[in-house]
């Protein structure tokens, strides 16, 4: 399972390999590998290590409830939003192209989501932001800056509710529910314009080439 | 691409015996692959040369997390940990790993 989770670095080169052979090629999957070095930046909203620093060899009881507050910990901050997950959906997005590239993309993010929280190295709210965080990344690289603002704008509205407003979140599961949920599928809607989009521009470029 | 997809499932099953750093030299070792399969394509150069500047790249994001790391003792965790359990997910249920 850890080398599932670790496969990331391998995965970022063979879907830049897949992408630099197909015929639609262009270099933006190689600028949001940049872009997501953003999320440096991000960490320092709500730095957090993740469950398996905070709860250790307890992660199997984890069920108890502390109270709330900062804690010291000697770990790296490189929680919220998963980098991990946001980078597997991107690299997803431009390798769509080639059918068995985005069969494999897509199985890589399952098991990217899944080894993330089964290895204890994010929590579930850090897989929530990673949707708007990879719209964000996608529509930069893509042009669409608009989007990308208004993505980014859904993260930092996130991690700053989170940080000063934690209270409120805890305290109504319905509507934390019904935010992440709306955050998940808005984000996954506009993932699917931006894909049939750039679908499009890549056809009329092919077009534009062959005449 | 098939080639490619086993090479790929090989590494994974590599990864499950080594640690990060190697995992890391793995990505090259993708990138050799690649290069290998298009011995007569100048595109392999802009593979290595991209592949080198994201390891650089990722060496450089690991030097920037412990910058902040130095910035931020004190973690949120705890407030994470609540939302979490407030969502009804626990680690404890995929703790098996």
């Amino acid at each position: 399972m850890i080398g599932a989770y670790q496969m990331l670095p391998t995965m970022m080169v063979a879907g830049y390999g897949w992408a630099l052979f197909s015929k639609s090629f262009s270099n933006h999957l190689l600028v949001s590998y940049f872009v997501t070095a953003i999320c440096a930046a991000l960490y320092l909203i709500v730095p957090a290590s993740g469950p398996g620093f905070l709860l250790g060899g307890s992660l199997a009881a984890a069920h108890s409830s502390p109270a709330i507050g900062l804690i010291p910990l000697s770990y790296v901050a490189n929680c919220i939003p998963s980098a991990h997950l946001s980078m597997a959906i991107t690299i997803w997005f431009f390798n769509r192209s080639n059918v068995i590239a985005r069969r494999v993309c897509l199985a890589f993010i399952f098991v990217t989501g899944f080894t993330t929280l089964a290895l204890g190295e994010h929590y579930l709210i850090d897989l929530v932001l990673s949707f708007p965080f990879a719209l964000f990344v996608v529509s930069s690289t893509t042009g669409r800056y608009r989007r990308a603002a208004a993505a980014m704008a859904c993260v930092l509205l996130w991690l700053n509710a989170i940080r000063v407003a934690i209270d409120t979140l805890v305290n109504h599961p319905v509507w934390l529910w019904v935010a992440a949920a709306v955050t998940i599928a808005g984000s996954s809607v506009y993932l699917s314009m931006s894909s049939a989009e750039q679908v499009e521009h890549e056809t009329s470029m092919k077009e534009l080439v062959a005449a | 691409m098939i080639l490619s997809i086993l090479f790929l499932l090989a590494l994974l099953a590599a990864h499950s015996f080594v640690g990060d750093t190697v995992a890391r030299i793995a990505g090259i070792a993708a990138l050799c692959f690649w290069c290998a399969f298009r011995p007569s394509d100048d595109r392999r150069i802009k593979v290595f040369f991209y592949s080198v500047v994201m390891l650089v790249m990722s060496i450089a994001i690991l030097f920037v997390l412990g910058l902040i790391n130095q910035v931020s003792l004190l973690k949120y965790d705890l407030y994470l940990h609540a939302i979490d359990r407030t969502l009804g997910f626990c680690p404890a249920q995929l703790a098996f790993a």
